[in-house]
């Protein structure tokens, strides 16, 4: 049962990581996988903020958000925007976005060091709870808070405003976008901007519990991917869930088979679900060829 | 030749092919018409193999093919082409009608190391007869141009022209007219017949119904993959169902 | 001298790696992240077979080669499945798996500490200078399989791989089992890697999984892609160009502590550069 808990915990930072990771792949049909590594820059900005000028948790992890936010739109407007109207394929952005991925991941290397950094909530050690049998420590609870906070916030931003209506519209039916009277443009702009804040969110949050390093990078965009593809690219529910049952897979293999073996276990889901369902939980999209 | 009967598709909850039956007469031109979205690609794909989770049954021949892998299906004597004439872009012209010669194929590592001189062999030979085809449609020169550099009209050429490299018995043309200029029409035409004239089997999907009327013996008449009529184009014409259909779209 | 021919073996030993990688990815469209963990099996298989059973070196090569090839081959039914972008992110996955692999599987890999004392071929052990010996086999090796590559490609089995590469349908269509070719190239695209990366050991003769992460597969890419996809001439111009890379660095007096990182750096900047403006690379008969 613990275990189940420690899946949920971690599984609901996947699902946001997953969640912003998919929102992106629907509205511009390919894969950014810089993605996981501006959030890093996000973290290493929040330790910084936190460590130098003593900057409480919260605020850090919005102003770290921020700089992910000025990464990832710059990515858009200097890297893909250009090569979109070029035509280039999404193979072919999705390669570059692998080369910017390696230098902003080497950068960071550079200016922070390849030791892994914690992250914590505050200066002072603080308790866990318990309950049911099970024990939730503080920065689980403040993961699983944040997580259930950025949900709400998101479903809310999705559902209501004009702009989200816009962004779930584009997923399907680009034709309906242009009802609502938005650009295209301003559509992926948001959605850049909405990507990368819940990427940094839930890496600062997930920090919490492993810290941060340059090679997070791969390791954070490699597992929003996973979450996207089992609950279905294009589907915030289903990424949800699917970021829900990755984290849960994981812990349970790293119980039955051992720690090392956590990132195997998950590509080994990822291949079953792609043989298996390969349009996902809930899906929009195929990325198998029809045969 | 061909028996298609009770064909049922859905896709997503979707009935894409509605208890769909009819049968092709050997040796002659029968036209599939509908209107846009009726599901005349999709039969083609189905009776090719590229989809293969429709249910019913699909004979060539009195042989069950429903189901089988497509490249199996080709081998039985089916080929199609494809109404955005997709060539294959980034290799040769020549190259593209070698790759639809029967004589190439089983290529294997082996025959590569062990049988080099029978390959060279087959590879000359239908190197020949597609530079003899490319001749006859007067392209020879774009031989060695890589195929992404044709012209729409030379793409569907080289596209028909692929069915002449294959030994096919039962081809399957979708809108190999559709976006050409009246000269390429009578060009297209002239190999239409020619493919009869040399024994073949004609499925041909158009939306020009001068053309059909011209050119097919019998017609199929599909909407929401449903068959509406099936006869001569005259006969077809005249059916009321036929009319609503073209009229409500 | 010894410097020299140390780089020469290097740039053998990745072309003949790279020749693998673009014969998956440049002539029949299999963007592939997977050949690094080919060479490691290659490495691995090489040092197990040879130092843990005692085999010899011939042996231990070919069961190395046999055994990636097995792995090649049931790794490529799932894979196979997949549209160019997913197929790529898919195989970046299994090269995390190898590395996980070559990692914890104690027994036979010793795990992070590696495998050391790994011997070149006995014949060359006899030469004056054996390093000099393994280049020119090596080099034979390079030959042979760029020999037997050029027969494949210009035969009408490489005729049917590159219309896979463009389009399976209509390949499929034409009569081809486009699946099963596009089996057999992955399949023996692992064994140049194979190879690859049997050498590697001999030459470098103590490996650790570290050298077999990702980054070793993504390095055969951009080699594969800056030489030119869809290039024989061009895998080994990549190759070559990319073991030059680390040492123009060095000659810029860039300190060795941050060489690892610009090294990284000018692979991701290579890579943008390439995809924006030439993604065929420059021998390349094919842009992705």
């Amino acid at each position: 049962m613990q275990i189940l808990l420690n899946g949920l915990i971690v599984g609901s930072a996947y699902a946001l990581m997953g969640v912003g990771f998919s929102l992106i792949y629907s509205t511009v049909r390919y894969f950014n996988l810089a993605y996981g590594v501006i959030a890093v820059w996000g973290v290493y900005v929040l330790l910084f903020l936190m460590e130098r000028f003593a900057v409480p948790f919260p605020i850090a992890v919005f102003l770290g958000a921020l700089v992910s936010i000025v990464f990832g739109l710059g990515s858009y407007v200097l890297l893909f925007r250009p090569m979109y109207r070029r035509k280039s394929s999404p193979l072919v952005i999705m390669v570059a976005s692998f080369g910017l991925l390696i230098i902003l991941q080497n950068f960071a290397s550079l200016v922070w060091g390849d030791t892994t950094k914690s992250v914590s909530l505050s200066d002072q050690i603080l308790k866990g709870y318990e309950f049911f049998g099970m024990f939730i420590t503080a920065n689980q609870l403040a993961i699983a808070v944040t997580a259930v906070l950025m949900v709400v916030l998101l479903e809310l931003f999705l559902q209501k405003t004009k702009i989200g209506m816009a962004i779930r519209a584009i997923g399907d039916n680009q034709e309906l976008t242009k009802v609502l009277g938005i650009k295209t443009e301003t559509i992926i702009l948001w959605v850049y901007v909405l990507g990368s804040f819940l990427s940094a969110v839930s890496a600062s949050m997930y920090a919490l519990e492993i810290g941060v390093k340059p090679t997070y990078g791969v390791f954070f965009v490699i597992k929003a991917f996973i979450a996207a593809i089992i609950g279905g690219l294009g589907s915030v529910r289903g990424t949800l869930l699917g970021g829900l049952i990755l984290g849960i897979a994981e812990n349970f293999g790293v119980y039955v088979f051992g720690g090392q073996w956590q990132d195997t276990v998950a590509f080994v889901l990822l291949a079953v679900v792609l043989l298996w369902k390969p349009e996902g939980v809930f899906s929009k999209r195929r990325l198998v060829s029809i045969e | 030749m061909l028996k298609v009967h009770n064909i049922n598709l859905s896709l997503g909850g979707l009935k894409i092919l509605n208890d769909l039956s009819f049968e092709i007469e050997e040796g002659k031109i029968t036209g599939l018409i509908g209107p846009n979205g009726a599901g005349k690609s999709t039969v083609f794909n189905v009776v090719t193999g590229l989809i293969s989770f429709a249910t019913g049954s699909v004979q060539l021949r009195k042989q069950d093919i429903l189901g089988a892998p497509s490249y199996q299906v080709s081998r039985m004597g089916i080929m199609r082409t494809f109404q955005d004439a997709q060539v294959l872009p980034q290799i040769s012209v020549l190259e593209n009608l070698i790759s639809a010669s029967p004589l190439i194929r089983d290529a294997s590592l082996f025959q590569v190391f062990f049988r080099p001189k029978m390959m060279e062999r087959m590879k000359a030979e239908a190197a020949e007869k597609a530079r003899e085809l490319l001749k006859k449609v007067g392209i020879e020169e774009k031989s060695n141009v890589l195929a992404q550099d044709l012209s729409y009209g030379q793409s569907k050429l080289v596209e028909i022209l692929k069915v002449f490299m294959s030994d096919a018995e039962l081809v399957f043309l979708d809108e190999p007219f559709s976006g050409l200029y009246p000269e390429m029409i009578k060009v297209i035409k002239g190999l239409v017949y020619e493919l009869i004239e040399s024994g073949r089997t004609v499925v041909l999907v158009e939306h020009n119904m001068k053309l059909i009327e011209e050119v097919c013996d019998h017609v199929v008449v599909l909407d929401f993959g449903t068959k509406l009529a099936e006869g001569k184009f005259e006969e077809v014409r005249e059916n009321k169902d036929v009319v609503n259909a073209y009229l409500g779209h | 001298m010894d410097y020299l021919l140390h780089i020469s073996i290097l740039a053998a030993i990745y072309s003949l790696a790279v020749l693998g990688q673009n014969y998956a990815s440049g002539f029949t469209g299999l963007v592939s992240l997977n050949h690094g963990a080919f060479m490691g099996m290659g490495a691995y298989g090489l040092a197990y077979f040879m130092k843990t059973q005692g085999l010899s070196y011939p042996v231990s090569f070919f069961l190395a080669a046999l055994i990636t090839a097995i792995v090649a081959w049931i790794v490529s039914f799932p894979l196979l499945k997949l549209k160019d972008d997913a197929f790529v992110l898919v195989s970046f996955g299994f090269s995390f798996i190898g590395y996980n692999v070559f990692l914890n599987w104690q027994s036979v890999t010793n795990g992070a500490i590696g495998l050391k004392g790994i011997a070149l071929p006995e014949f060359v052990k006899t030469w004056e200078n054996p390093k000099l010996g393994f280049f020119i086999f090596i080099l034979a090796v390079l030959l042979v399989s760029l020999w037997s590559l050029k027969k494949i490609l210009d035969s009408s089995y490489g005729v049917i791989i590159r219309a896979t590469r463009e389009n399976q349908r209509v390949t499929q269509v034409s009569g081809h089992d486009a699946d099963g070719y596009r089996r057999s190239v992955f399949v023996l695209s692992s064994v140049f890697a194979s190879f690859a990366g049997s050498f590697l050991a001999s030459h470098i003769s103590a490996i650790d999984p570290l050298l077999f992460q990702y980054h070793l597969s993504v390095l055969l890419l951009v080699m594969a892609i800056l030489g030119g996809l869809a290039s024989l001439r061009g895998s080994v111009l990549g190759a070559v160009l990319l073991i030059l890379l680390p040492e123009a660095l060095r000659f810029l007096g860039l300190p060795s502590s941050v060489l690892a990182q610009c090294q990284q750096i000018s692979y991701g900047m290579i890579l943008i550069l390439l995809m924006y403006w030439r993604p065929k690379g420059l021998l390349g008969e094919y842009s992705i």
